[in-house]
């Protein structure tokens, strides 16, 4: 840990919001992004995600700099999310993939990436995102996040073990069975196809 | 295991394809597996959809922070955010003081620290009050200061009991009858001098002790002398001290609650608990003295 960041958690413990800002700079849009691929819509994943970091900040008391403030952070995400997509699944949901998002700026529709294309590349794209996303929500939680760590945030299996707090053994036959469940219902939804390969 | 030469099994490549992809195979193991690929229509396939699979999650887009995510946040973090500490133990400089303030710095010292860790040679539960040294300094009787408060404790190692450190600058129009005014008005205090030098080019370097309790008095003594200069900065490690020996306190009352709720006979249990309480306590007890006590240097200038 930096001297820098043990300072920042330091502030941040008694209540200095910049501080805290300062350290969770690097991390908040990643953790977006990791909640709304778990969560599959803006709406959930801002919420979730806020939530998350007001945990960390509440909890910063027992954060005791033995791992590195970022994987406590992640720690801390992942667990409220799957800790939310379970209870989610014992009461209806409240949002749909196809139901558009009251925001500030007015309406959007759900999965919208950060840059597009010119208009057709957008649509091509747009569905393919939509229905890979929708792919991914089929799978059991656990192995959504496999996924979404592995292949989208690029984490190595050690990172995915320290940030989860699985052990490594856990984490590499998760990744496969996650990828061979993804693989079927890419198949189903003919988003991979033999013939291309 | 299987290694460089060896041959493999559709039902062997197929348990390694995703080690493959992920590069988990060390070249010796890579190698047949690969050999196997290339000659199995059927395995090339299942290979190339496990690829495609994770490519279809790789090519998901990067999202940006929704508008208002950080307004959001930060309203909900102010709210979150906790009282202060010096708020919680009435630290007092005065508004009107620091609003003029340029030049106060307020020292956590690394010494001070060490005093929290809760090492048995430094502080030790008992009745009697602090061993005096047989020729004690000024640190020494800094540190009697802080054991008559809180009676309970022993000092081990007193020169290092210094909890805070005040510096500043005093602009005078005559330093030798700002001197004397200055030494009445600590010692109406109840402060102490412990340290005066004269230093080339007419100043006087002055440190002085006295409770936090005195501290907006004394400040406002020195304002009437002459021209207070100081800014404050906090040492945080100090804070972070207070909170946790607070939040220690709280979390043995809890256990202690539960404890006396489940009425073990035995009552082991409890008795461990109560101890902790009581070192809990002192430590507590500890940081708050530190955090009341402040050694003050003052340079005292000509105008």
């Amino acid at each position: 840990m930096s001297l820098n960041e043990r300072d920042l958690v330091l502030r941040a413990r008694q209540g200095d919001v910049a501080a805290f800002e300062e350290l969770i700079e690097d991390q908040q849009e990643k953790i977006y992004n990791l909640v709304y691929r778990m969560v599959g819509n803006q709406e959930d994943a801002m919420d979730l995600t806020q939530e998350a970091l007001l945990k960390a900040f509440r909890s910063l008391k027992s954060f005791r700099f033995q791992a590195k403030f970022s994987t406590w952070l992640y720690r801390i995400a992942t667990n409220l999310c799957l800790d939310e997509i379970r209870k989610a699944r014992r009461r209806p949901l409240e949002h749909s993939l196809d139901q558009p998002v009251e925001t500030e700026d007015g309406a959007i529709g759900r999965e919208l990436p950060a840059s597009w294309g010119n208009p057709e590349e957008h649509y091509e794209r747009s569905e393919s995102q939509r229905a890979v996303q929708e792919a991914l929500l089929h799978l059991p939680p656990e192995q959504r996040l496999l996924l979404v760590l592995r292949d989208l945030q690029d984490c190595s299996y050690q990172d995915i073990a320290d940030r989860m707090g699985w052990p490594l053994g856990t984490v590499k036959s998760g990744i496969y069975r996650a990828r061979q469940a993804l693989k079927q219902v890419l198949l189903e939804c003919e988003l991979i196809r033999p013939e291309d390969v | 295991m299987i290694g460089e030469g060896d041959v493999v099994t559709c039902s062997q490549c197929r348990s390694r394809l995703t080690a493959l992809l992920e590069g988990d195979l060390t070249p010796d193991e890579a190698s047949p597996v690969r050999d196997h690929i290339a000659s199995c229509a059927s395995c090339r396939e299942e290979y190339g959809l496990l690829q495609g699979t994770a490519q279809a999650v790789r090519d998901l887009e990067p999202l940006d922070l929704p508008a208002g995510f950080q307004r959001g946040l930060r309203r909900r973090l102010l709210e979150e955010a906790p009282v202060p500490w010096y708020r919680r133990v009435h630290w007092a400089i005065p508004a009107s003081v620091s609003s003029a303030a340029v030049l106060i710095l307020v020292l956590v010292l690394a010494s001070a620290l060490d005093l929290f860790a809760p090492t048995p040679d430094l502080m030790r539960m008992g009745t009697e009050h602090a061993q005096v040294a047989d020729e004690p300094s000024p640190e020494d009787t800094f540190a009697d200061t802080l054991v008559e408060d809180s009676p309970r404790l022993e000092i081990a190692d007193q020169d290092r009991a210094v909890a805070t450190r005040l510096s500043a600058v005093l602009e005078v129009p005559d330093v030798q009858p700002a001197r004397r005014s200055l030494s009445r008005l600590v010692e109406d205090l109840g402060g102490e001098i412990h340290r005066s030098a004269e230093i080339p080019g007419g100043y006087h370097h002055l440190t002085i002790t006295f409770s936090q309790n005195l501290t907006s008095s004394l400040l406002n003594g020195l304002g009437e002398l002459g021209r207070l200069e100081y800014e404050e900065l906090e040492g945080h490690d100090l804070h972070a001290e207070y909170r946790e020996a607070s939040d220690l306190v709280s979390l043995l009352e809890d256990m202690i609650e539960i404890e006396r709720a489940r009425q073990d006979p035995d009552g082991a249990r409890l008795v461990r608990l109560a101890e902790e309480m009581d070192r809990a306590l002192l430590r507590q007890e500890r940081v708050e003295s530190m955090l009341n006590q402040v050694l003050m240097e003052l340079l005292l200038v000509n105008e």
